[in-house]
C-alpha cells in the first residue's frame, strides 16, 4: 500500500517542484531555504534515554520507538498497524487540497514507515495520550518526514497532547497526520511547538469528521524559525462542532504561518477559529483561514477571528480570513484586527504606579491569555503559560 | 405557502430589463480584429498626436505578452479578442450644439431618462454622453468653463489640453498594470476628461452616461479626473446596454488624481445588461479604477451600486500617498439569475495618519455569485494609519453564493486595522416582525435590504440615491420566499 502511495507522491512532487510565491498558499512564505534539507540520513537509529511514562507514545525522527509502544498502557485498547499493512486506500487518502501541495507529497514519498492507530470501540481512554516527537539532528540539514493515521471509532473520547522536543542544530520537520473521527466521538488535540533551535516545521493535519463529533484543536507556537501549518477539516455529517485556538509568539526573524480550511459539507455544524499572533522584532505571521459552506449545508454557524499584536516597527502581519458560502440559511462571520498595544490602557496602568515596561507586559499577557484560557488540556495550558512568561521576560 | 413563494421567486427572476432596446442609427464600425494596424487607424481617425499612438502601441505590445487573469471567483466563456470590433461610432460630427446630434441618439438618452437637452436639464448636473466608442454630447461646457473647469470628452482633451493628458494619462494606472488595463490602454476610444483648477469647488455634479449600442463591439473608455489643490468635485457615472444573446466586453479604466486638500467623489450606478435567466448574453464588465491622493489631506471616495453585468471584475482602489489623506469605498453589489460579481477595493496606506473606510454590502439572489475581494496594505511609514472594513452579505435563495476574500498586510505597529464580515440570510424573525405588523413580504424584504444598504446609499448624491433605491427594489422584487 505504502509503495503505491509513495510512487504517486513521488511523481506529483517531481511534477510540482518546490512551491513558488505565485501559489496562494505560499504567497507570503518562501520555500527556498527548505531545499537544502535532505532526508537521506534520517534512517539512523537514535536511542533516547527516557521515553516518558506509560501514557506516552514516543517518536524519534518520525519513527515510533518500540520501547514506548511496548509499555504503552492503552496498547490492548487499540489496533496499531503499519500503514503498509492497510488494504483500504480511502483510509490513507487525504484532502484534495493537500494533493496540490508539493511538499505534502515530498513528505509522503520520503517516509520510511508510518503507523495506523485505531482506538477500539467501547474502550475508555481517561488519561490524555502524550505524543513526544524527538528530533535528533546529528546530521546537518536533515529533513525528517512522518505520516500517521489516527482512527476514532463510535463513542471514543480521546485527548492527545503532542509536544516537540528538539536537540542539536536546525532541521526541517515535515509532519503529516490524518485523524478519522467516527460518529459521536470527542477529540481534543493539543499541540505545543517549542523548538529552541533554528528548526523548520511544516505540518499537514487533516481531520475527517462524522456525525456529532466534538473536535478541539489547541496549539501554541514559539521559537521555531519557520513554522507553517496546514489544518484542513471536513465536516461531513451533521451536528459536529469544531473549535480551534492558536497562539503564536514570534520574534527575531521568525515566520509563523497558519493555514486553516474548514469545509462545512453538512447541515447544523458549528466551527470557531481563533488565532492570535504576537510579533516582535522582524517577525512575520500569516493567517490564511477559509470557511467553505457547501451547497445544502444549511444552519451552519461559523466564525473566524484573527488578532495580531505588533510590538515592533519591523514586524509584519498578513491576514486573509476568507468565506466561501453556497448555502443561504447560514450565519458566518469573521473579524481581523491588527495593531499595537492600546495607549489608553498603558496610561491607565501607569497612572496606578506601574512601570511602563511592566504595563506592556501585563497587556501582552492578557492578550495571550484570552486564547490560553480556552485550552482544554491543563497540562498544555500550564506549560504554555510558563512559556509565555519566559517569552515576555525575554 | 411554498408554492406561492416559488411563484414569487419565479416572477422576480423574470423581471424585464427595461433598458434593453437598441437604436438603429448609421455607424462607422471597424472590422473585427486587433493588431497594430487597427490601433494606428483608430489613432489616426481621432487625429491623435504621435506620442499617444506610441503609448498605445507599447501597451499593445505588453498586452500581447500578458495572460488573462484567472484568480477571480468567476466563470465565463473566454472572450475572443480577435472577434471584437474595436471602434463603433454614430456617423455625425460632434459640435458644441446639441442640434447636430442625431435625434435618434437624443431619443435614446431620453428613453434612458438622461436629458441631454439643457433646457430640460437635470438639476445642476452636467452630462457627458458616451455612445459606443465616442462621446456624443457634453452639456454645460460653457457654464463650467466660467469657473475654469474642463469637462469634455477624452478625444477633445487630447487635442485641446495635450499637456494635461500627457502628464496624467497612465500616472495612476500604468499601461502595463493588468491584462484589461493594458488592452484598454491600447484601444481606448473615448471617455470623459475632467480638470478642476486650484481652489475651485465644481459648481455642479458632473456625470457621464455610457451606452453600448452596437453588437459585437467592445467598449473601452478611459476617464481621467484631476482635482488640483484645494478643489472639490463630485462625479457620477451610469451605464446601460441593449439585450443581446452574445456577451459583450466592457473594459474601462478610470484614473483619479487628487492633489493637496482636494476631494474627489466618484459615484457609479452600473446597470449594464445582465443576461437572461439562463445566463445567456450580458456584459462582461472588467474595469480598472484607481485613484491617488497625491497631496496631503486629499480625499477620494468611491461609491458604487452594481446591479447589472453578467460578470463583474472591478476593484476601485485608493493610494493614500499624502499625509492625512483619506480613502473611502462604499459598495452595494447585487447578483441574481446567473450573474457573477467579483468586486471590492484596495486601500494602500503610504502617508502618515491616512484613513480608509470600506463598507461593502453584497446581496445574492437566484443563482448569483457575489464575491468581495479587498486588500488593505499599511506600509512601513504609514504611522497612525487607520482602516475600518465591514463587508456584509445577504443570501436570498439556496442556490446563490457569497464569498469574502480580504487580504490584510500591516507593516506598521502604530496602525490600527479592523475588518469584520458577516454573511446571513434575511432572518425569519425579521420577516415575521414585519409581517406581524401588516407589512407584506415584498415590502418587508425591500425594507430590510434597503436598511442593509443604507450606509452606502447615504453616500450617494441625491438623484442617484433615489435611483439606486428603486433599482434594488426592482431587482429584488418578489425574490424571497
Amino acid at each position: 500500500m505504502l509503495k503505491k502511495i509513495q510512487k504517486h507522491s513521488h511523481a506529483r512532487f517531481e511534477e510540482l517542484g518546490y512551491p513558488s510565491k505565485k501559489l496562494e498558499n505560499w504567497k507570503f512564505s518562501s520555500s527556498k531555504h527548505l531545499k537544502k534539507y535532505d532526508s537521506s540520513n534520517s534512517g539512523k537509529n537514535i536511542s533516547i534515554d527516557h521515553c516518558g511514562d506509560e501514557y506516552t507514545l514516543c517518536f524519534v525522527n518520525g519513527q515510533i520507538t518500540l520501547e514506548s509502544l511496548n509499555k504503552f498502557i492503552y496498547k490492548d485498547d487499540m489496533n496499531i498497524l503499519d500503514i503498509d499493512e492497510l488494504n483500504d486506500e480511502t483510509t490513507c487518502s487525504t484532502s484534495s487540497n493537500f494533493e496540490k501541495e508539493a511538499l505534502f507529497h515530498l513528505g509522503l514519498s520520503t517516509i520510511k514507515s508510518g503507523k495506523y492507530f485505531e482506538f477500539k470501540q467501547g474502550s475508555k481512554f481517561d488519561t490524555p495520550i502524550q505524543i513526544l516527537n524527538f528530533y535528533s539532528k546529528k546530521t546537518e540539514a536533515l529533513r525528517i518526514s512522518s505520516f500517521n493515521i489516527f482512527k476514532l471509532n463510535d463513542g471514543n473520547n480521546i485527548s492527545i497532547v503532542e509536544k516537540d522536543v528538539n536537540e542539536g542544530s536546525g532541521s526541517f520537520n515535515l509532519s503529516l497526520n490524518k485523524f478519522i473521527c467516527a460518529d459521536d466521538t470527542i477529540l481534543n488535540h493539543s499541540i505545543l511547538y517549542d523548538d529552541n533551535t533554528e528548526s523548520n516545521y511544516l505540518g499537514y493535519n487533516y481531520y475527517e469528521l462524522g456525525r456529532n463529533v466534538l473536535l478541539n484543536i489547541d496549539s501554541m507556537n514559539i521559537n521555531s524559525t519557520f513554522n507553517k501549518n496546514f489544518i484542513e477539516i471536513d465536516l461531513n455529517k451533521e451536528g459536529s462542532e469544531v473549535k480551534i485556538n492558536i497562539l503564536n509568539l514570534a520574534r527575531n526573524q521568525q515566520h509563523l504561518d497558519n493555514n486553516i480550511l474548514m469545509n462545512h459539507n453538512a447541515e447544523h455544524c458549528i466551527s470557531f477559529q481563533n488565532v492570535r499572533n504576537i510579533l516582535d522584532d522582524q517577525a512575520t505571521c500569516v493567517f490564511n483561514g477559509k470557511v467553505v459552506v457547501a451547497d445544502g449545508a444549511q444552519k451552519t454557524d461559523s466564525n473566524q477571528s484573527n488578532k495580531n499584536l505588533l510590538l515592533s516597527r519591523n514586524a509584519t502581519a498578513h491576514s486573509n480570513p476568507q468565506l466561501e458560502i453556497y448555502a443561504d440559511d447560514v450565519k458566518c462571520g469573521h473579524g481581523s484586527t491588527t495593531g499595537a498595544l492600546d495607549k489608553d490602557s498603558i496610561f491607565y496602568l501607569r497612572a496606578r504606579g506601574i512601570k511602563e515596561s511592566d504595563a506592556n507586559n501585563i497587556l501582552v499577557k492578557a492578550f495571550a491569555k484570552e486564547i490560553l484560557q480556552e485550552f482544554v488540556s491543563d497540562d498544555i495550558r500550564n506549560l504554555s503559560e510558563n512559556n509565555l512568561s519566559h517569552w515576555i521576560d525575554g | 405557502m411554498i408554492d406561492k413563494n416559488q411563484q414569487i421567486i419565479d416572477s422576480a427572476i423574470d423581471q424585464e430589463y427595461k433598458y434593453g432596446f437598441t437604436t438603429d442609427i448609421e455607424t462607422t464600425t471597424f472590422e473585427p480584429g486587433l493588431d497594430e494596424g487597427v490601433i494606428t487607424k483608430l489613432s489616426k481617425l481621432k487625429k491623435e498626436p504621435q506620442w499617444l499612438l506610441d503609448w498605445r502601441l507599447k501597451a499593445y505590445e505588453s498586452w500581447k505578452k500578458m495572460e488573462e487573469p484567472t484568480w477571480a471567483q468567476v466563470d465565463y466563456t473566454p472572450v475572443d479578442y480577435q472577434a471584437l470590433s474595436y471602434y463603433s461610432a454614430p456617423k455625425y460630427k460632434k459640435n458644441d450644439s446639441l442640434d447636430d446630434v442625431d435625434p435618434d441618439i437624443i431619443d435614446t438618452y431620453n428613453k434612458l431618462g438622461i436629458s441631454l437637452n439643457e433646457q430640460k436639464r437635470l438639476e445642476g448636473v452636467a452630462v457627458d454622453a458616451v455612445f459606443d466608442s465616442v462621446s456624443v454630447a457634453t452639456t454645460f461646457k460653457k457654464e463650467l468653463a466660467k469657473h475654469g473647469v474642463i469637462f469634455c470628452s477624452f478625444s477633445e482633451a487630447v487635442i485641446d489640453h495635450p499637456e494635461l493628458v500627457k502628464k496624467y494619462l497612465g500616472s495612476v494606472i500604468p499601461r502595463t498594470d493588468n491584462y484589461f488595463a493594458a488592452l484598454n490602454s491600447a484601444v481606448f476610444s473615448d471617455g470623459s476628461f475632467v480638470y478642476i483648477p486650484k481652489n475651485v469647488r465644481c459648481p455642479m455634479e458632473l456625470s457621464t452616461y455610457f451606452r453600448i449600442n452596437a453588437a459585437n463591439t467592445g467598449q473601452f473608455e478611459r476617464t481621467l479626473i484631476i482635482a488640483d489643490e484645494g478643489s472639490h468635485v463630485s462625479y457620477l457615472e451610469g451605464c446601460t446596454a441593449p439585450m443581446r444573446d452574445e456577451n459583450q466586453l466592457h473594459a474601462a479604466c478610470v484614473e483619479l488624481v487628487a492633489h493637496k486638500d482636494a476631494t474627489i467623489k466618484y459615484s457609479t450606478i452600473q446597470n449594464w445588461y445582465a443576461g437572461d435567466k439562463e445566463g445567456r448574453g450580458g456584459i462582461y464588465n472588467f474595469v480598472t479604477k484607481r485613484g491617488i491622493c497625491a497631496g496631503d489631506r486629499a480625499k477620494i471616495s468611491w461609491t458604487q451600486v452594481e446591479t447589472g453585468s453578467a460578470v463583474t471584475w472591478k476593484y476601485p482602489s485608493v493610494i493614500m500617498q499624502g499625509d492625512d489623506s483619506v480613502g473611502e469605498f462604499y459598495s452595494v453589489a447585487v447578483t441574481k439569475n446567473k450573474q457573477q460579481a467579483d468586486t471590492g477595493t484596495k486601500m494602500i496606506h503610504i502617508g502618515k495618519n491616512t484613513k480608509s473606510t470600506i463598507i461593502s454590502k453584497g446581496i445574492s439572489a437566484g443563482e448569483g455569485q457575489n464575491t468581495y475581494r479587498g486588500g488593505v496594505k499599511i506600509l512601513k511609514n504609514a504611522d497612525n494609519a487607520r482602516n475600518f472594513s465591514q463587508c456584509d452579505s445577504i443570501l436570498i435563495g439556496n442556490k446563490c453564493g457569497a464569498h469574502t476574500f480580504p487580504y490584510i498586510d500591516v507593516k506598521n505597529p502604530t496602525a490600527k486595522m479592523e475588518h469584520e464580515a458577516t454573511t446571513s440570510s434575511i432572518g425569519e424573525d425579521q420577516l415575521f416582525y414585519c409581517n406581524q405588523r401588516g407589512i407584506n413580504l415584498d415590502d418587508s424584504v425591500s425594507m430590510i435590504v434597503n436598511g442593509f444598504c443604507k450606509e452606502v446609499f447615504a453616500e450617494l448624491p441625491m438623484e442617484f440615491a433615489v435611483e439606486a433605491k428603486q433599482l434594488i427594489e426592482v431587482t429584488l422584487e418578489n425574490s424571497v420566499g
